[in-house]
């Protein structure tokens, strides 16, 4: 029998190499050039920068504006991740656990608010939390991030929760413990992956949020993402590139660490 | 005999036997609902309310002049002035394009680096491809607009270098922000991402072994390609691009701050009729016309994601 001889021609491998470096590149260049020209000495851009300064860090650490915005933002997160990570386990377990009428449409309907128009969900919660006199700037934020992060956290918990192996709750049960006590010991330890990538994400999404925001925060509440909108609209400054490349700089650590305990390719199958 | 379980929970889990606690504990379904109870609160009570009050202004009467801003009536006048004027026409029209271009660089882009990360036999390559892509999509989306404006800018990096190597000169630097093309950029490179993610999720899934049988009957890489791998693909490529085109007609940030007054797209004007009119009549109900097209596209999206589920793919 002769093979037939195959012909195979090395460019498609090259173009899609290429393609691939291209469109990585697209992607981290803009967020470099931020990072660099951050320690450019002079007032206005230029690249690659003349002279090394951490002026503008200094500068921005005495903003009262962007302190304040990030401790609001800061405030509001923490509470977003506790809140939505608690309630978005228990939801998760519901939805793989227990089967029940409805399930795959209200599944749908919980996961909804991230691919709902932000701008939409933002105006909605405006409006019916003040017409039920709810007039709190930073409770109302905090509302309107929990219901934008829960879906996060169900995705994560449940993407360990279809994996795992439930006979060793079994094995804790039959050894006399209670299901608290097993949910405790046995159950939550092996959520652990699931869980901090659903709090990570929490409290990433609800720090970064903006369009959801712009609606709910009063001039008392700030986030960070709001004072850096209004700063920017008007004047472009190093300062924004100093807070910008803390931001990334801050968000690169916090995924190396996720990484160390958690396989992030399990968790980011977005559809 | 052994004890089945009569609940189905997915094709993964083996069948088994368990005890009768197991089982009770599976059975009541009032505890789905004690562990649902904050989501439900969240979602149910406040989200649903959000949504049911929002539909319910978009009927009430806007006057400017009264003494309450607002008639609880109910007419269809602001739907009406929406779909009547060719100004918010135009408004819709453009957003779909803009939209629509955003969606075809993102799958350009976008599928080559998928694949390459579905298939490529270096582990580090692909981890440095998932981490790339995965900071990427978290990332500040203010954090990119603004190192777009320094790229971008009149007098930025971009229009610098063509001044430097001599393409353009100093009197003619490109205007690329202020108008489509700085709103395309961001938006592309914010909504990349995502479609790389949803790519690779679904490219998984097609097995190395089909363009291996393909090439030992003695088709080239090109052939492969097109005959096997992107046919099978499809799936891939229509959740990809309905994900990132329903996030890029909602998109606000990026078309306010790159694009100029006639790039605006539909949440701008949601947003200006909140802030600069307090119209929340006119507000709400350019909200439930842009609610209305999202959830079109997502029902096109999860009827595209089962048959792929149906097909076994």
């Amino acid at each position: 029998m002769v093979l037939r001889k195959r012909s195979n021609p090395k460019w498609p491998t090259i173009g899609v190499k290429i393609l691939v470096v291209f469109g990585l590149l697209f992607l981290v260049f803009p967020v470099l050039v931020v990072i660099i020209s951050s320690f450019n000495k002079a007032p206005f851009f230029e690249f690659p920068p003349r002279e090394f300064s951490i002026h503008w860090y200094l500068k921005l650490l005495s903003s009262y504006k962007f302190i304040d915005g990030f401790k609001v933002s800061f405030i509001i997160a923490a509470c977003v991740t506790v809140i939505s990570t608690f309630s978005g386990i228990l939801a998760a377990l519901a939805l793989v656990r227990y089967n029940f009428r409805g399930k795959n449409a209200l599944n749908a309907y919980l996961q909804s608010p991230i691919i709902l128009p932000e701008v939409v969900s933002g105006l909605a919660l405006l409006i019916f939390l003040n017409s039920i006199g709810m007039f709190n700037n930073l409770i109302n934020l905090i509302i309107g991030h929990v219901i934008w992060t829960i879906p996060y956290v169900i995705r994560t918990v449940s993407a360990v929760l279809y994996r795992f192996d439930r006979s060793v709750e079994e094995a804790a049960m039959s050894l006399g413990a209670n299901s608290v006590q097993t949910f405790l010991k046995v159950t939550f330890p092996l959520l652990r992956a699931g869980v901090m990538a659903g709090a990570m994400f929490s409290f990433i999404m609800s720090f970064d949020n903006f369009a959801l925001s712009i609606f709910l925060a009063g001039p008392l509440s700030q986030t960070l993402p709001i004072v850096l909108f209004q700063h920017m609209r008007y004047e472009v400054d190093p300062t924004i590139a100093a807070l910008s490349a803390l931001l990334v700089g801050g968000l690169v650590c916090l995924v190396f660490l996720l990484e160390r305990f958690v396989k992030i390719e399990e968790f980011v199958g977005i559809d | 005999m052994s004890k089945k379980i009569p609940i189905k929970e997915g094709p993964l889990q083996p069948e088994r036997q368990v005890s009768r606690r197991s089982v009770a504990l599976r059975l009541k379904p009032y505890r789905a609902l004690g562990l649902l109870s904050p989501g439900l609160f969240f979602l149910l009570l406040i989200y649903s309310g959000a949504l049911l009050s929002l539909f319910v202004f978009s009927f009430f009467r806007y006057s400017a002049s009264g003494v309450e801003i607002m008639q609880k009536t109910f007419v269809l006048e602001n739907y009406i002035r929406f779909l009547g004027d060719p100004f918010y026409l135009k408004v819709l029209w453009n957003t779909f394009k803009i939209a629509f271009i955003v969606t075809a660089i993102c799958l350009v882009m976008g599928y080559p680096i998928s694949y390459f990360m579905v298939r490529t036999r270096s582990r580090f390559g692909r981890r440095v491809i998932m981490m790339t892509v995965f900071i990427s999509f978290l990332v500040s989306v203010l954090v990119r607009i603004f190192s777009w404006i320094i790229i971008l800018g009149q007098n930025g990096l971009l229009n610098n270098f063509m001044v430097l190597i001599g393409i353009i000169d100093e009197e003619h630097r490109m205007q690329l922000l202020g108008n489509i093309y700085g709103t395309i950029v961001g938006l592309t490179h914010i909504l990349l991402p995502f479609m790389v993610l949803t790519l690779v999720g679904v490219l998984k899934g097609i097995h190395p072994s089909v363009e291996e049988a393909s090439q030992n009957l003695g088709a080239n890489k090109a052939q492969t390609f097109l005959k096997v791998t992107l046919p099978l693909s499809l799936p891939a490529i229509s959740a990809g691009s309905l994900l990132v085109f329903t996030l890029a007609i909602s998109s606000f940030a990026v078309p306010l701050l790159l694009g100029g007054p006639s790039d605006r797209m539909i949440s701008n004007y949601i947003y200006d009729a909140f802030l600069q009119f307090a119209n929340y009549p006119f507000g709400a109900a350019m909200s439930f016309i842009l609610l209305f097209l999202t959830l079109i596209l997502v029902l096109i999206q999860m009827r595209v994601l089962q048959t792929r589920l149906l097909a076994g793919g």
